[in-house]
C-alpha cells in the first residue's frame, strides 16, 4: 500500500506541473550525417531545455517542431559525439554532422531499474562494450571474449576444454562461500550462471566416490549465450550503480542487451566462419635410451621406490620383449601429447540475421550455429541459437518490447583435469615413459594395452578411451522478455511512463555418461565394469518488474528523474542423476547393475520495492543519483524482512578547464549491495543413512543457520573522468574501498561438538583497488585511425574482524601439502599458504629451511627440521594490465588485445606429475638453479647425493637428476614453494584484421556491404616463470577465491578463422 | 486532457497494483525438500527408531575408523594408495606432521546423535513410547556412548577426553584427565546396564547384520553385549594402573556376557559376537578394509617377517587371514601380502565376540593369580583358533605376556587391538619394537594427535583452561 501511495504522490506532482503545450510553433527539416556525408539513421533530435524529440530516418533525414524564434537541437546517435546546433528564428533546414564517439562518452549507462543517463555525465565508473569489439574473434563462451577488455574485471578460463567453463570476477572477492559470480541481466531477464556436472568423477573419482564432483570441468552456463547476438554489454561494477539490484548485487552486475531491428529497408547479413585450432602450448617429453633409463624412474608406480621392477610386472614384461636388447631407439620414442591433442578438424561458425521494420513495428530475426573442435579426439562444442527481438509501437502509445532466444548447446569435452584413476590423460600422461605406441590399433581394431602406472586396470589408454568413452552434455535453453510501456503524461516538461517487465529463463541440461566394459581401466577402482550416468538439471527463473518514471524539467535548468518500482523474482533448479555400475556388454542404460541416484533441489523467491532520484543541474554539469531498495528473500533466516540498500552518487563536469584538458569530471558514490544466503544455509537437517537396509538419521557435518541475513557490502567509490588535447586522450580513474561484512561463513567447530561446521554471518572482507584506463588515438585522419587503450588494475582483499570462534580455514580447496590460500584474521584473504621445512636451530629458534634442506645434511648450528604452514606468497597478481588496440587504415581494420598480468602465485600441479612420473623433459638433466624451483640454492643442490637405495641408470652420468631434485624436494608434504610458480604472463588474448571489400565489389555479389576477415583467439602466451599449460587454469573450476592450482588441464587452444560477412 | 491523463494514469496504474499486490501475497516461506529433519518429536515412535539407526550407522562408521587407524598405528595396515603416486597413507611417517588424526570427530558426532535421541525420549508423548522401550533406549544410548569413549580416550591416551557434548555448538567442553574419562565409561555402561534391567524391548527393528550369534537386538542379548564391553574396558583400565581391582571387575562382568567358558569352542563360536554390517548397495558404507574391495588394502609384512611369532606361517589364522600378492610399495615399506580378514566390501566387522572374551579370560585370570585358568584359556586359543598344540605352564609374566600378545595378535589381526594391546601390556617402551623393515624416519606413535581444528577453535577459545593438553 504504501508503494502505491508514493507512485500516487508522484504522479499527483507530475499532473500538476504539466504545462499547456506552447501556442505557436514551426517546423524544421534536417540531415544527421557522419563526418564524411554518409547519413545516420536513428539519430534522436531534441529539442534543448524540453523533452520533445524525434529521430532519424534511415537516410538521416527528420522534421521536428520547434516553437517561435531562436532554439537549440540536441543530436545524439550511438557510436558518435552528441552535438548541440543553434538554429535562427528563420531557419528551416539544418545539417548536423557527428563525429565517432571514441571514448563512449555520448553512450547511455544504467543509473536505475528504469533510468540512464549518458557516460559523460555518469556519477559512477561503468565499462561498456559494443558488438565489434566483444566478437572480435570467435570465443568459446562469452567470458573469453570479454577477456582483456573490461576494466576492474578479472576473466579467467578454468581449463581449455570445448564450449568454455570460466569465471568473471568484478573488483576482487567480496564473498568467502557466499554467491562470487556477478548478476547477468539480459534484455531485463535475470539469468542462471549455474555450473551442473554431468555425472563425470563415476569414471575419474577426481573427487571421493560420488558421480559428481567440482572438479569435473563443469561449463557454467554462460556459455549458452551467442556473442553474435549481443549488441552491447555494460558492467556495473560500483556499489552506488549495482545497488539498484539490491540483495544479488555484490559481485557486480553485467547488463547485456541484444541487437534490435531499426525502422527501414530490410537488412540481411550473413557471416561464415571456418577455422582449426591447435594446442596453445604442450609439455616438452623425455626422451629414453635404454631400457634400464625406463626401469629407473623411482616413483612412477612401475614398482617399488627406487625404480625396481618386479619380474612379474607389465611393465618389465613389456620392456624385455619390446626391447630385448635394453636399448631403447630414438623412433620408438612418444609424445603422447602431440599424438593426442592433434585434432585439426575444421572449427565453424555460421550467422544469420534478417532486421528491419516500420516506425511503428520492428524486428531483428538471427540464427547460428558454431561448431567448436576441440584438440582432443572427439572432443568439441556446437551452440546453436535462434533468436527474435521485436518493438512494436501502438498508437496509443503504448511500446511493447519482446525477444525470444532459443538456445542448444551439445558439449563433449572427454576427460580433463584431477583424477584417481589414470583417465584423464594429463594426469595419466605423466606416468607413462613414452616408449610404448599407444596409438596404433591392431588388426582387430583393438588398442594396445598400456603396461605401465601399474597395468591392467589400474592404468588407461587414452586414446581408447576417447574413442569410446562418450561424454555428453546437451542443453536446450528459452530466454524471453516482455517489455510493456505506457506513457500516461507526455508534456513538453514532464512525462510519465509506466513499464512492466517481465523475463523469463529456462534451461535443461541433460548429461549422458557412458563407459563401456572393454575399456582398460575399467574394474579398476570399484570391481565393476562398465558404468553409466544419466543426470538432468531442470532450471526455471523469472523476474517481474514494475516501474513508474517521472521525468520533469519544470524547474529551469534542472531535470528530474524521479522512479519508483517493485520487482518480484524466483530461481529453481531440480538436479538429479542416476547412475549404474557394472552394466552388462551393450547395455547403455541405467536400468542393470549396482545403481545409486542423488537429487537436489534448490529454490528461492524474491521481493524488492524501490525508489530511485536522478537530477541534473547546471547545464548537465551536476549530476546526482540516489536510491533506496528494499529487498527480502525466502534464503534469509527470517524470509519476511526487509533488507535496505541505500546508495548515493554525484559527478560534476567542470568542462575544459585549460586548452590542455577538454573535460574534466569529478565523480564520487557510495552505495550499500547485498549477498543473499545460499540455499539451505538457514536449514538444519539430519542426515539420511543406511546400514544393513534400514534406514536412519544422524548428525549432518555443516549445520545451517536460522538466523542468516545477506552479506552487506557498503562502498566509496571516487574517481575522475577527463579528456585532453582536443579528445585525443581519455583517461578515466577509478579508486574504490569496500568493506564487505556480515561473511557467510561456515567455521570449523571443535569436532568435540559433535558437528564439523556452523552457517554464520561474520567477518569482514576489506577489498580495495584502482582502475585506470587510458585511451589514446595518436592517429586520426581521413584515411588512419587508431585507438590504443590502456588498462590498469589492482586489487586487495583484506580479512577483518572475525570472531574468535572462527579457526583460519581453506576456502576452495587443496591442503598444505600444495598451496592454498587461507582466511585468516588481519591477513589478505589470497595470500598462498603451504607447508615449508623450518630449521629448528640449537638454540631453539626456527628459521625458514631452503628448499630440498631435508635431503642434504643438517647445517651446522640446526638441530632438526619441522614443517610448517606458513605463507610462501600472495595468488593475487601485484596487477593486471590490457592493451587494447584498433587501426583502420582505408578498408582495413586491425584490432587486437594484449593481456599482461605480473605476479601472482599458482601452484604446478602438472609439473609435480611430470616429476614424479619422471618423464618430465629435463628429468633427468642435471639439478642446477636453471631448472630447479623458484628461490633454490646451488649450496644446496651441490650437497645433493644420488639415494643409495634408488635404481643407478648410465644416462644420468654421475649427476643429480633435476626431476628428481624437484620432487623430492617437495616431499609427500613438506614443502609447497617447490611447485608454486609466479603466473606472469603476456598474452595476445585475440586479433582481427579485416578488409571491407566496398559497395562495389559487395554489388558484384548483389550484396550491400562484403567484408573478409582473419581472426585469431589465444595467439601468443608468454610466461617467463610457469611451466604448465596456463597459469589462468583452475582445477576446481570457479572460486570465490581462487586456489590457482593447475592439474592436468584440458590444454588451451590457439584458434584461427577466415570470415566472410555479407550485408544484403 | 489532465483529468484525461490522470484518469489514464490511475487505470495503468491500478492495473500493475493488483498484478503486483498478487504477486506480494505469494509465500516467501520455501522448505528445503534435500534432506530429512532430526530428533522431531512431532514423528513420534518413528523418529527414535530413525535416531537409534543413525547411532547405530555411525558407531559402524567409528568402528571401520577404529580398526583403520589403529591398524595402521599398530603396523598391521598398509594403505599403498595410487594417489600422489604411492604414498603411505595413515600415520607411519613423522606422525605428527600428517594430518591424521581419527577416532575425534566420528565418535563426538555420536555423541551428539545421543545427545539428541536422549532429547527426543525426554520430550517424546508417552503414547508414543511405553516406559520399558523407553528404558532399553536410555541403556542402548549410554552403552554406545561408553564405547565411542573408549575409542577416543584408548586412541587419546595421556591427553585425556571430552565427555560431553554441549548444548550450544559453539561451546567449548573441557579436557578431563585419562582415568577419569575411563572411570565415566564404566560409570556409563554400569547405569546402562541398570536401565536394560528395566527395559522390555526396543522400539525400532535393527538392521540386519549385528547379531552373529549374540541377539543384541534383544534387551537380554544387549545386556550381554554391555557387559563384554565393560569386561574390556576394566581389562584396559586394570593394564593401564587399576591392576587387580579392575580384573575382578572384568571377570565378573565376563560371567554376565556371552562369554560361555573355554570348554567346548569351536573356531565358530569363538567368531560369535556383535558385528557392524557393510555392504556394496548404495548409500551404504563398504568394509573399507577389505583387499578385496580395494586393491589398496595391503597386510604389513612384519606379521609374516618380524620373527616374533615362530612358525607363524603354519598357524591357520594366519593361513586364513592374509594371503601373498603381488608386491606394492611406497615411502619405502613394500609389501606382498593382503588381508583376507574381510573377505569382501561386504563383509562385517566385529565389533566384540567371544574369542577376545576368551582372551581377556585368560588375561584377567592371569593377573589375578588364577594362571592355570589363564592356561586353559590360551591354550583353546591355540587349539581351537590357531591349530596349534596346547603349552606349558607360563614361566613368567613376561611370558605370559608375550603368548598373550602374540595370541590376540593372531587372533584378533585388523580388529584394530595391536597398537593398543602393545602400548598396555609393554608400554611406551615397547612400541618402537613393533615396527619392521622402515626407513629410519618412521615412528610408532603412542597416541593419536588431536585434530588441528580441535586445536584451533580451543586455542581461538582465548581461554587457557579450555586448550587442554595436546594441542601444541
Amino acid at each position: 500500500m504504501r508503494r502505491r501511495t508514493l507512485v500516487g504522490l508522484g504522479l499527483t506532482i507530475a499532473c500538476f506541473l504539466a504545462q499547456p503545450l506552447a501556442a505557436q510553433s514551426r517546423q524544421v527539416t534536417g540531415t544527421v550525417t557522419r563526418s564524411s556525408g554518409a547519413p545516420i539513421a536513428e539519430a534522436t533530435i531534441g529539442l534543448v531545455g524540453t523533452t520533445s524529440g524525434t529521430r532519424s530516418s534511415a537516410d538521416g533525414r527528420f522534421t521536428i517542431s520547434v516553437p517561435a524564434g531562436p532554439a537549440r537541437l540536441a543530436v545524439r546517435a550511438i557510436g558518435f559525439v552528441r552535438r548541440e546546433v543553434a538554429l535562427t528564428a528563420d531557419q528551416a533546414t539544418v545539417t548536423v554532422a557527428l563525429t565517432d564517439d571514441i571514448f563512449k562518452l555520448d553512450e547511455v549507462v544504467i543509473t536505475g531499474q528504469a533510468t540512464t543517463i549518458e557516460k559523460r555525465s555518469a556519477t559512477t565508473a561503468t565499462v561498456s562494450l559494443g558488438a565489434d569489439e566483444i566478437t572480435r574473434a570467435p570465443a568459446q563462451s562469452l567470458e573469453q571474449a570479454l577477456q582483456g577488455k573490461i576494466l576492474g574485471a578479472t576473466v579467467t578460463m578454468n581449463g581449455g576444454g570445448p564450449g568454455g567453463g570460466a569465471q568473471i570476477q568484478i573488483r576482487g572477492s567480496s564473498s568467502v562461500l557466499g554467491n562470487s559470480q556477478p548478476l547477468y541481466v539480459i534484455d531485463g531477464t535475470i539469468i542462471s550462471n549455474d555450473a551442473f556436472s554431468g555425472g563425470l568423477n563415476t569414471v575419474s573419482r577426481a573427487s571421493g566416490t560420488g558421480a559428481a564432483s567440482a572438479q569435473d570441468n563443469l561449463v557454467n552456463r554462460l556459455a549458452d549465450l551467442n556473442p553474435n547476438e549481443i549488441e552491447s554489454i555494460e558492467v556495473l561494477k560500483s556499489a552506488a550503480a549495482t545497488a539498484i539490484y539490491g540483495s544479488r548485487a555484490t559481485n557486480g552486475v553485467v547488463v547485456v542487451r541484444t541487437k534490435r531491428g531499426t525502422a527501414g529497408q530490410t537488412r540481411v547479413n550473413l557471416t561464415q566462419r571456418v577455422g582449426t585450432q591447435e594446442p596453445l602450448r604442450l609439455i616438452p617429453a623425455r626422451t629414453f635410451t635404454s631400457v634400464r633409463q625406463v626401469q629407473a624412474i623411482p616413483f612412477g608406480n612401475t614398482g617399488a621406490p627406487g625404480g625396481v621392477i618386479s619380474a612379474t610386472n607389465a611393465a618389465t614384461t613389456f620392456l624385455n620383449n619390446t626391447f630385448p636388447t635394453g636399448i631403447i631407439p630414438l623412433a620408438a620414442n612418444q609424445d603422447y601429447q602431440k599424438q593426442f591433442y592433434d585434432n585439426r578438424s575444421p572449427s565453424h561458425e555460421t550467422v544469420a540475421s534478417v532486421s528491419g521494420g516500420s516506425d511503428q513495428f520492428q524486428y531483428f530475426l538471427s540464427a547460428g550455429n558454431r561448431r567448436e573442435v576441440g584438440i582432443a579426439p572427439k572432443t568439441g562444442a556446437t551452440l546453436q541459437t535462434i533468436r527474435f527481438n521485436g518493438d512494436q509501437l501502438f498508437k496509443n502509445g503504448v511500446k511493447l518490447s519482446a525477444s525470444f532466444n532459443i538456445t542448444r548447446n551439445n558439449l563433449d569435452r572427454g576427460i580433463a583435469g584431477n583424477d584417481n584413476t589414470c583417465t584423464s590423460p594429463m594426469y595419466c600422461i605423466p606416468y607413462i615413459p613414452g616408449v610404448v605406441d599407444l596409438q596404433t590399433v591392431n588388426v582387430q581394431g583393438a588398442y594396445p594395452i598400456n603396461p605401465f602406472n601399474g597395468g591392467g586396470n589400474r592404468t588407461s589408454n587414452w586414446f581408447q578411451t576417447f574413442e569410446f568413452l562418450r561424454y555428453n552434455q546437451d542443453i536446450w535453453r528459452q530466454l524471453g522478455s516482455l517489455n510493456l510501456s505506457y506513457a500516461p503524461v507526455t508534456s513538453e516538461q514532464n512525462t510519465v511512463t509506466l513499464a512492466v517487465l517481465g523475463g523469463l529463463d529456462r534451461y535443461q541440461q541433460a548429461a549422458y555418461l557412458l563407459s563401456p566394459s572393454f575399456l582398460q581401466y575399467e574394474g579398476g577402482v570399484d570391481g565393476l565394469l562398465g558404468r553409466v550416468a544419466q543426470s538432468s538439471v531442470d532450471a526455471f527463473n523469472y523476474n517481474t518488474q514494475f516501474s513508474a518514471l517521472w521525468t520533469s524539467s519544470a524547474i529551469k535548468g534542472v531535470s528530474l528523474n524521479t522512479s519508483v518500482g517493485a520487482s518480484l523474482e524466483r530461481q529453481s533448479t531440480n538436479n538429479y542423476l542416476v547412475r549404474a555400475r557394472g552394466t552388462l556388454p551393450g547395455q547403455e542404460t541405467v536400468q542393470q547393475g549396482t545403481l545409486d541416484a542423488t537429487q537436489a533441489i534448490t529454490a528461492f523467491r524474491d521481493q524488492a520495492i524501490f525508489a530511485n532520484e536522478q537530477l541534473q543541474a547546471f547545464d548537465e554539469k551536476l549530476t546526482v543519483s540516489g536510491g533506496v531498495r528494499a529487498d527480502r528473500s525466502s534464503a534469509n533466516g527470517d524470509p519476511s524482512k526487509f533488507y535496505v540498500f541505500p546508495r548515493a552518487s554525484a559527478s560534476y563536469n567542470l568542462g575544459a578547464v585549460t586548452s590542455f584538458v577538454s573535460s574534466l569530471k569529478l565523480r564520487s558514490g557510495w552505495g550499500q549491495t547485498g549477498n543473499r544466503p545460499r540455499y539451505g544455509d538457514r536449514d538444519v537437517f539430519g542426515n539420511s543413512v543406511l546400514i544393513g537396509g534400514q534406514q536412519g538419521v544422524g548428525v549432518i557435518g555443516t549445520i545451517g543457520n536460522p538466523t542468516i541475513r545477506p552479506e552487506t557490502l557498503t562502498e566509496l567509490e571516487g574517481g575522475i573522468d577527463a579528456t585532453f588535447l582536443k579528445e585525443r586522450v581519455s583517461l578515466e580513474a577509478t579508486y574504490y574501498r569496500r568493506n564487505i561484512t556480515n561473511q557467510l561463513l561456515n567455521p570449523a567447530l571443535p569436532a568435540s561438538s559433535g558437528y564439523g561446521a556452523l552457517i554464520v554471518n561474520a567477518g569482514e572482507l576489506r577489498n580495495e583497488g584502482a582502475e585506470i584506463g587510458l585511451t589514446l588515438v595518436p592517429v586520426n585522419s581521413g584515411t588512419v585511425q587508431w585507438t590504443f587503450t590502456t588498462s590498469f588494475q589492482k586489487n586487495l582483499v583484506r580479512v577483518t574482524n572475525l570472531p574468535s570462534f572462527v579457526s583460519p580455514f581453506n576456502p576452495s580447496a587443496g591442503n598444505a601439502n600444495s598451496m592454498r590460500p587461507q582466511i585468516v584474521n588481519g591477513q589478505k584473504a589470497t595470500l598462498a599458504w603451504g607447508n615449508v621445512p623450518y630449521y629448528v636451530n640449537t638454540d631453539g629458534s626456527l628459521s625458514e629451511a631452503p628448499i630440498g634442506a631435508r635431503l642434504i645434511p643438517l647445517p651446522a648450528g640446526v638441530g632438526s627440521i619441522v614443517t610448517r604452514d606458513t605463507i610462501i606468497g600472495d595468488i593475487n597478481p601485484d596487477f593486471q594490465m590490457f592493451f587494447n588496440n584498433s587501426v583502420t587504415f582505408k578498408s582495413l581494420t586491425l584490432g587486437f588485445t594484449l593481456d599482461w598480468r605480473k605476479g601472482g602465485l599458482v601452484y604446478n600441479f602438472t609439473q609435480r606429475l611430470f616429476d614424479e612420473g619422471g618423464t618430465a623433459a629435463d628429468w633427468g638433466n642435471a639439478a642446477s638453479v636453471a631448472n630447479a624451483p623458484r628461490g633454490s640454492r646451488q649450496d644446496v643442490i651441490n650437497q645433493l647425493t644420488y639415494p643409495t637405495n634408488f635404481l643407478d641408470f648410465p644416462e644420468r652420468n654421475g649427476v643429480y637428476p633435476a626431476g628428481l631434485f624437484r620432487y623430492l624436494a617437495a616431499g609427500p608434504s613438506t614443502d609447497a614453494r617447490v611447485y608454486s610458480q609466479l603466473g606472469t604472463y603476456l598474452r595476445l588474448r585475440d586479433l582481427s584484421l579485416s578488409f571491407d571489400a566496398g559497395p562495389t565489389l559487395a554489388r558484384a555479389i548483389g550484396g550491400r556491404s562484403l567484408r573478409f576477415s582473419a581472426q585469431g583467439r589465444n595467439l601468443l602466451m608468454f610466461t617467463p616463470w610457469y611451466t604448465g599449460f596456463d597459469p589462468e587454469n583452475n582445477r576446481q573450476g570457479n572460486q570465490n577465491i581462487r586456489q590457482a592450482q593447475e592439474l592436468a588441464p584440458f590444454p588451451g587452444a590457439r584458434q584461427v578463422f577466415l570470415s566472410v560477412d555479407v550485408g544484403f | 486532457m489532465r483529468t484525461n491523463m490522470l484518469r489514464r494514469t490511475q487505470l495503468a496504474l491500478t492495473a500493475s497494483a493488483v498484478v503486483l499486490l498478487a504477486g506480494c501475497a505469494e509465500s516467501l516461506n520455501v522448505t528445503n525438500p534435500n534432506a530429512p529433519s532430526l530428533g522431531n518429536a512431532a514423528s513420534g515412535r518413528a523418529a527414535v527408531g530413525l535416531s537409534a539407526i543413525g547411532v547405530l550407522n555411525q558407531n559402524r562408521n567409528n568402528q571401520l575408523g577404529w580398526a583403520t587407524t589403529t591398524g595402521s598405528y599398530g603396523r598391521e595396515y598398509l594403505n599403498l594408495q595410487p594417489q600422489f603416486g604411492n604414498t603411505v597413507f595413515g600415520p607411519y611417517r613423522d606422525w605428527n606432521v600428517i594430518a591424521n588424526a581419527g577416532l575425534w570427530a566420528g565418535p563426538y558426532a555420536n555423541l551428539r546423535n545421543i545427545s539428541i535421541l536422549n532429547t527426543l525420549l525426554d520430550t517424546i508423548p508417552a503414547n508414543q513410547l511405553v516406559a520399558g522401550e523407553a528404558a532399553a533406549m536410555r541403556g542402548f544410548n549410554k552403552t554406545f556412548e561408553a564405547l565411542e569413549l573408549y575409542f577416543v580416550i584408548v586412541a587419546r591416551d595421556s591427553i585425556g577426553a571430552v565427555t560431553q557434548v554441549l548444548e550450544d555448538p559453539l561451546g567449548i567442553a573441557p579436557f578431563v584427565a585419562r582415568d577419569s574419562v575411563l572411570r565415566y565409561v564404566t560409570n556409563q555402561l554400569d547405569a546402562g546396564l541398570q536401565d536394560l534391567t528395566a527395559a522390555t524391548a526396543f522400539p525400532f527393528t535393527w538392521p540386519t547384520g549385528f547379531v552373529n550369534g549374540v541377539a543384541v537386538n534383544t534387551v537380554a542379548g544387549f545386556r550381554q553385549f554391555n557387559r563384554a564391553l565393560k569386561a574390556r574396558v576394566e581389562a584396559y583400565r586394570a593394564s593401564v594402573g587399576c591392576g587387580s581391582t579392575c580384573y575382578t571387575a572384568a571377570l565378573t562382568a565376563l560371567t554376565q556376557s556371552f562369554y560361555t567358558g573355554t570348554a567346548g569352542l569351536t573356531t565358530a563360536s569363538l567368531a560369535q559376537g556383535v558385528t557392524v554390517p557393510f555392504s556394496l548397495a548404495s548409500g551404504d558404507a563398504v568394509n573399507g578394509l577389505s583387499s578385496a574391495q580395494f586393491s589398496f588394502v595391503y597386510a604389513n609384512q612384519a606379521i609374516r617377517d618380524d620373527g616374533s611369532i615362530p612358525g607363524v606361517t603354519t598357524d591357520l589364522r594366519y593361513v586364513a587371514k592374509v594371503r601373498t600378492a603381488s608386491p606394492s610399495a611406497a615411502d619405502g615399506i613394500t609389501s606382498n601380502l593382503q588381508p583376507f580378514v574381510y573377505a569382501t566390501g561386504s563383509s562385517p566387522m566385529p565389533i566384540i565376540r567371544r574369542e577376545e572374551l576368551v582372551l581377556l579370560f585368560a588375561e584377567a585370570s592371569y593377573f589375578t593369580g588364577a594362571t592355570g585358568d589363564a592356561l586353559t584359556a590360551i591354550n583353546a586359543i591355540r587349539t581351537v583358533s590357531g591349530g596349534l598344540a596346547a603349552r606349558g605352564a607360563f614361566a613368567s609374566s613376561a611370558d605370559f605376556t608375550t603368548e598373550l600378545l602374540n595370541q590376540r595378535r593372531l587372533s584378533l589381526f585388523f580388529e584394530g587391538h595391536r597398537w593398543v594391546d602393545v602400548r598396555r601390556l609393554r608400554g611406551y617402551a615397547g612400541l618402537p619394537a613393533i615396527r619392521w623393515n622402515e626407513p629410519s624416519t618412521f615412528t610408532v606413535a603412542t597416541r593419536v594427535r588431536l585434530p588441528q581444528g580441535e586445536c584451533n577453535a580451543r586455542r581461538q577459545s582465548g581461554d587457557a583452561a579450555l586448550i587442554g593438553p595436546g594441542c601444541p
